[in-house]
């Protein structure tokens, strides 16, 4: 709320002063507007102190929401430092891009921090570290290595033929971003079609197998979505080290000429 | 028993798996920053300049587009005199704020008393080589004037209710009336072509010339009229006009135009601007009316000596060697130090007591030889030390009269003594510079303040040379220089004739009369649309356009409308200085917001011309 | 204990596991801890019973128990003298209810705003320590107290699970029967007359001073409280055992001593779990005070000690004391409340449910994520890291409920098993703190805590010193809810979007609101 009526008393002082007077990036407003767009974006590169620095926000919580709102705001300042025109010359440009890019992807990121979450925690029942997934899975592996052990060799057939390859390997992919449960009913249905072949004695064990299958797939899920959210920092950082860079050329340039 | 599925971890750890430290991705990204900032700014100054760019130049200066120091001092932004090098290089400050402001108002202590105002602040450049950095948008001229066409105040003309004496007696009806007879056409309109025609590299009209437009009524069988017979002492026959080496008026006339008989000269038909007629006039008036005569002359000498300076002056210091710059700079440095010590002076001792004292000096010097002019000065000296604080501006007309009374003064004291001539022309050119408005104290100052500006410029100059960057070329002073030229040439023509006319007598009251009565005669022909004023025509002002200080362009006007829109009731116009015109409303009847453009700049220009 | 040599520690701890075994059929015969078992029955007691009593003998100056520390045994003396000390410290420390909690404004480097990350259960908590196994005689300034052979101590301090309120050391070289809990019970059960004289005993040293120590009989005069003690029964209950059901006439107050009660009420064909009664917390009044029905079904989770003061005592008290009626009405309105909201939001009613199950509710502070908000970016864990020295004290791994991660981040239990064993003492509890914490120099390793832990939130970690046997030492550690940290747990402070919370499933509106 507070930063819409931010963001809304920004638009009004821009439309009066350009009606007023002609507009430039290096004098008066449009001045005021890109100190305070970088100013804003020098707090914005002090996120990473969160930790050490905690105490003027209290919790980290607070210091992203400033962080995400501010960070909004600053690209509006941008675009009201320039007036709402396209930029003439590299440097304009490459700033321009530059910070609409980190913006953009901080949006996304926002986003990707509050859908993703949901996703996993609804859709899935198993939780893991990242870290621990591929030891995880091993050790899947040898749960169902250890049940299948003493079995018919129609179903050890089975295993090694269908089912272990498919176990034994983290499988991420991108389709688990639109759907968490993409594939998962194709994953399961070898041990349905399983299911009706082997004695009632074995069934139990086929229908152990299914779990496993399942819980391997989650933390198929796992792998794929965690790497998306700790990824999503290559986006987003470098750009915005780029951008900081050539803010300091930028404004070396302002005051030298 | 089955297998439960697993609702959380399946297995717990020993320990946790390390932690990324959080660094890992800060640093690099946060050298990679400090590499590519180092590499733009270390190009940068190595010489590729596009990268700092906001933008590139506009065509006319995309030969300096890579120079950014051709236009930009460190901490100081873009100064004027960088502007002023290429643009100005005769340094007559004529794109300074406060030239507009002596244009527009013709007031030289408003002008003295404008804000300096930067260049760019209206010419914004970086903006891409298509853009026009004299498209200043109107917004610019809001900040000290009105904001659109409808703050446009009434033109000056109008607003004076009539024009200035258009210099000639002309009346529009019966002249449509006439042509619309000989024509056979039903509307004024369409009569209007027969005088005004269009020429098209100007778009607009020709202005009107006798030869073209009014020769073919007015003249004739040849000839706009007599002289009636005048005494032949009064005049210069040919043989007179031959011996003053005026050949080339001379060679237009034949003897068998003259009559002469009986100590009186005539002429049966005279053409226009018969010279012979322009000569005596000329003469008589310096005989008749010398105040008058040697006012002109003085004009023109000191607007040729302006020229001069400015000619001479217009030599860009790119020309000059460095050497001569610091000379430059050194006579620039007394002449201000002199001007501003001469001010300070002044202002301490007030102008009312220097008159006064001054007075009082020339009464002591006078009492010895003429004391009624010692009474007479004491008289002034009384009622100057009266006043007080200062003497009160004259009016234009007050001021212009009172020069021209002094320079008469001058005239008379060189005649009598010439070798005081060098301090009578030092006080000539003074005498001549001033502006009406003006008084010793603002020209001084404007003075000093000239004389900085050079100087500023002349140092700025010399850095520019001192850290290697080329002078402007030269080529871009040509056209004042011509203009300059053009000018100079008139102006010496002009006083060619002037002192070719000139006459070193002095006559009696009588004689003067007399010659002034010649003069008429002579004129009588001219007079019949000419307008004689103190022995010399006045200027046919209908050559000049109305507005003083716009431009407007007829020909897109014409495509849209006829004449008789703005121009309504020429057909009962009996007088010349009848305006015929709306006024701006008519302007805005078009003018206006999603119509016609109403940009300041279409008809206004900011800057004055080179050569006024 | 900061300059201990812990190689003589290891060495005195190796020595008394050796020790550590089940004692002889014979010498238990002999000793009169058994006399009131009948001749037929009594060595199947002991044989069943040895398997948790043990002959361990002391030096002269031994610790046997220390104050502060929890045990879960009762000792008989068989030979030599134990020495009960008080240390007089105990007047001047906060009083506080056993594993309550001190407010915020009242500890030392207290941050009133850190209070919700910790997320402490319900109010209504004041100050006061409840004492264990300590005779009535005893007290500051009165010497110290010798016992002798053939006499019982810390009996009620295991069953109950308080904290040992005086130090037990040997005076003499001593030799003593340690008795754990499960034998402990075994013999009540078993022997009337123990349980006579257990109870006699709590009867007469304790149950006053307990009484005492509860707000509703604080303000009693001595009289009184000595004739409540006399007409008070005593009830023990076994796991699982339905103590009041909803609807049954009221016709007593009900005191816990010891142990977890679960307090649900009837709603359609299931019960909705309310809350849950720990020791010092009474039920009751509010049907004696409306001649109601009992509004709720108390049920034991475990083993139960309860105390139960009849009507007619409840009416005397009321009548003498007409401002203690005043509060019980008060107290009565809020759970009335409070029942009435479980009927309407009954989904929160699961929460405790799970927490009775999966033993949360003996946590004051649990840690729980949200697995809805959180990105997994470990800074909860990095916090917790930095503000430890670089090893956290919790990993994300755990069980998950519907979007709760419940992470192996210790929950700061009101009886801390963990505390239980612990030779050096390394693992403390400072009377009246929240916290639990565990004093690096002093642990050696020995892992009795983490291996008591029912949830594995104990971690052993490696330090470079070396052991005698070249392997590293070893050290224990666990959430100490960030003590030094002035703003608080890091794992709370650090989220970047405020999933992680500590809660006390005691009180259902903080359930309500926090996790559902």
């Amino acid at each position: 709320m507070i930063a819409a009526g931010v963001a809304l008393s920004m638009l009004v002082v821009w439309a009066v002063s350009a009606w007023l007077a002609p507009w430039s990036p290096k004098r008066g407003l449009g001045l005021v507007f890109g100190i305070l767009a970088s100013l804003i974006f020098v707090f914005e590169m002090a996120y990473p102190y969160r930790r050490s620095r905690a105490r003027p926000f209290g919790t980290a919580r607070r210091w992203l929401q400033l962080h995400v709102y501010l960070g909004a705001l600053a690209f509006l300042a941008v675009l009201i430092h320039t007036g709402f025109h396209w930029p003439g010359g590299f440097m304009g440009w490459a700033l321009l891009l530059l910070s609409g890019w980190t913006t953009l992807t901080g949006l996304v990121g926002v986003w990707l921090q509050k859908w993703l979450p949901v996703v996993m925690s609804e859709g899935l029942r198993v939780e893991a570290l990242y870290e621990r997934i591929p030891a995880l899975v091993e050790h899947l592996v040898k749960e169902a290595d250890a049940l299948v052990a003493n079995t018919s060799e129609v179903l050890e057939r089975f295993y090694l033929a269908e089912v272990r390859t498919r176990l034994a390997v983290v499988e991420p992919s991108w389709s688990y971003l639109l759907d968490v449960r993409a594939g998962r009913e194709r994953a399961l249905e070898p041990f349905r079609r399983m299911s009706s072949f082997v004695d009632p004695a074995e069934k139990e064990i086929v229908n152990d197998l299914m779990t496993i299958r399942m819980e391997k797939m989650d933390l198929d899920v796992h792998y794929s979505l965690q790497g998306v959210l700790r990824s999503w920092l290559i986006v987003h950082v470098p750009p915005a080290a780029l951008m900081m860079a050539l803010l300091v050329v930028h404004i070396l340039a302002w005051v030298l000429y | 028993m089955p297998r439960k599925p697993t609702w959380g971890t399946p297995t717990r750890a020993e320990h946790h798996p390390p932690l990324r430290k959080k660094w890992q991705f800060l640093y690099p990204s946060a050298i990679a920053g400090v590499v590519v900032a180092v590499v733009l700014i270390g190009g940068h100054l190595l010489g590729a300049r596009g990268t700092l760019s906001p933008g590139t130049v506009t065509g006319a200066h995309g030969s300096i587009d890579s120079s950014c120091e051709q236009c930009h001092t460190t901490g100081q932004g873009v100064s004027n005199v960088r502007c002023q090098r290429c643009h100005d290089p005769a340094s007559g400050g004529r794109l300074a704020a406060s030239a507009h402001v002596l244009f527009g108002s013709g007031d030289p202590r408003k002008a003295a008393a404008a804000p300096d105002l930067a260049c760019a602040t209206c010419h914004v450049e970086h903006k891409g080589r298509a853009a026009s950095i004299s498209a200043v948008p109107d917004s610019q001229c809001a900040k000290c004037h009105f904001g659109s066409l409808r703050g446009h105040p009434e033109f000056a003309v109008l607003r004076a209710s009539t024009a200035e004496a258009p210099g000639m007696k002309f009346g529009h009806q019966k002249h449509i009336q006439d042509v619309m007879k000989e024509q056979g056409l039903t509307q004024a309109a369409q009569t209007c072509a027969s005088c005004h025609q269009k020429s098209q590299p100007r778009r607009d009209f020709e202005p009107v010339s006798f030869d073209q437009h009014c020769a073919s009524c007015h003249l004739k069988d040849g000839s706009v009229g007599v002289v009636d017979p005048i005494p032949l002492t009064d005049v210069v026959d040919l043989e007179g006009l031959k011996a003053r080496g005026l050949t080339a008026a001379v060679a237009a006339l034949k003897p068998e135009e003259f009559e002469v008989g009986r100590g009186k000269i005539s002429r049966p038909s005279l053409r226009h601007r018969d010279p012979w007629v322009i000569f005596n006039l000329a003469k008589l008036r310096a005989e008749g009316d010398p105040e008058a005569f040697a006012g002109e002359r003085a004009r023109v000498e000191a607007r040729i000596a302006s020229l001069e300076r400015r000619l001479a002056a217009a030599t860009p210091f790119a020309a000059l060697d460095k050497a001569s710059l610091q000379d430059r700079a050194a006579a620039l440095e007394t002449e201000r130090a002199g001007a501003a010590a001469r001010l300070a002076a002044q202002a301490a001792a007030g102008d009312a007591s220097t008159g006064v004292t001054r007075l009082s000096e020339i009464e002591t010097g006078l009492r010895a030889a003429d004391a009624a002019a010692a009474d007479e000065v004491s008289k002034l000296r009384a009622a100057a030390a009266e006043k007080g604080a200062g003497p009160a501006p004259l009016s234009t007309a007050d001021f212009e009269a009172r020069r021209q009374e002094v320079l008469a003064l001058l005239e008379a004291v060189e005649a009598a003594d010439p070798a005081l001539k060098p301090r009578t022309a030092d006080l000539r050119r003074r005498i001549v510079a001033l502006v009406p408005g003006e008084n010793a104290a603002d020209l001084l100052a404007r003075v000093r303040d000239q004389r900085q500006a050079s100087l500023d410029r002349l140092k700025d100059e010399i850095k520019l040379r001192d850290q290697g960057i080329a002078p402007p070329r030269t080529a871009l002073l040509d056209a004042e220089r011509r203009d300059l030229q053009r000018a100079l040439t008139a102006a010496r023509a002009q006083l060619a004739a002037l002192a070719a006319a000139a006459t070193t007598s002095t006559l009696t009251d009588e004689e003067r009369q007399k010659k002034r009565e010649t003069a008429e005669v002579l004129a009588a022909a001219c007079m019949k649309c000419h307008i004689l004023k103190a022995g010399a025509f006045e200027p046919v002002r209908a050559a000049r356009p109305v507005l003083a200080r716009a431009r407007f362009i007829h020909e897109p006007h014409l495509i849209q409308a006829d004449c008789a829109k703005c121009h309504p009731g020429l057909e009962a116009s009996k007088l010349s200085k009848d305006l015929n015109f709306k006024g701006i409303q008519s302007c805005r009847e078009c003018h206006k917001p999603f119509q016609a453009k109403q940009d300041c700049r279409e008809c206004h220009l900011f800057h004055p011309k080179a050569v006024p | 204990m900061s300059n201990v040599d812990r190689t003589q520690l290891q060495q005195r701890y190796e020595r008394r596991m050796q020790l550590m075994v089940p004692a002889e059929p014979d010498l238990l015969a002999q000793q009169s801890l058994f006399a009131g078992i009948p001749e037929k029955a009594r060595l199947k007691v002991i044989e069943k019973v040895r398997r948790y009593i043990h002959l361990v003998r002391y030096e002269t100056g031994d610790l046997v128990l220390r104050e502060g520390e929890y045990s879960d045994s009762a000792y008989f003396v068989v030979e030599g003298g134990a020495e009960v000390v008080l240390t007089g410290e105990s007047e001047q420390r906060p009083q506080v209810r056993g594993g309550a909690h001190v407010p915020a404004a009242q500890r030392p480097n207290a941050r009133p705003d850190v209070a919700p990350y910790i997320g402490r259960g319900s109010a209504g908590l004041s100050g006061t320590v409840i004492l264990s196994a300590l005779p009535a005689a005893m007290g500051p300034g009165r010497g110290n107290l010798t016992l002798g052979p053939g006499e019982v101590f810390g009996e009620i301090g295991a069953l109950s699970r308080y904290a040992v309120s005086a130090t037990v050391r040997a005076a003499t070289p001593l030799t003593v029967l340690q008795i754990r809990l499960p034998g402990l019970r075994m013999l009540l059960a078993s022997s009337k007359d123990f349980k006579k004289s257990v109870e006699e005993r709590y009867r007469e040293r304790i149950l006053a001073r307990q009484l005492r120590m509860v707000p509703l009989f604080s303000r009693m005069d001595d009289s009184f409280v000595e004739d409540i003690k006399r007409r008070a029964e005593l009830l023990s209950f076994e796991p699982g055992q339905v103590i009041v059901e909803e609807g049954s006439p009221a016709d007593a107050l009900l005191l816990v001593i010891g142990g977890y009660v679960k307090v649900s009420v009837h709603a359609g064909a299931t019960d909705l779990a309310l809350t849950y009664l720990r020791k010092g917390d009474h039920a009751g009044e509010a049907a004696l005070l409306l001649e109601d029905t009992w509004p709720v079904t108390l049920q034991a989770l475990e083993h139960v000690e309860i105390v139960k003061l009849s009507r007619e005592i409840f009416r005397a008290v009321t009548a003498a004391y007409p401002d203690v009626e005043d509060e019980l009405w008060e107290e009565s309105v809020a759970r009335l409340k409070a029942r009435g909201a479980i009927k309407r939001q009954p989904n929160s009613s699961e929460y405790v449910q799970m927490a009775m199950e999966t033993g949360l509710i003996h946590g004051e502070s649990v840690l729980l994520i949200d697995l809805s908000t959180c990105t997994r970016c470990d800074e909860c864990v990095r916090g917790c890291a930095d503000a430890h020295g670089g090893e956290p004290r919790f990993m994300r791994e755990g069980s998950k409920y519907r979007r709760w991660l419940v992470p192996t981040a210790c929950y700061q239990c009101t009886d801390p098993v963990c505390m239980i064993d612990c030779p050096t003492g390394a693992i403390t509890r400072q009377v009246g703190t929240l916290e639990v914490t565990i004093d690096p120099p002093t642990c050696i390793g020995c892992g009795n805590c983490a291996n008591r832990c029912p949830w594995g939130n104990i971690t052993m970690v490696e330090k470079d010193e070396k052991r005698p046997d070249g392997k590293n030492v070893e050290i224990a550690t666990k959430c100490d809810l960030c003590l030094t940290r002035p703003e608080g747990p890091a794992c709370v402070q650090m989220c970047p979007h405020g999933s992680a919370v500590r809660i006390s499933f005691k009180d259902l509106d903080r359930v309500t609101s926090t996790l559902t």
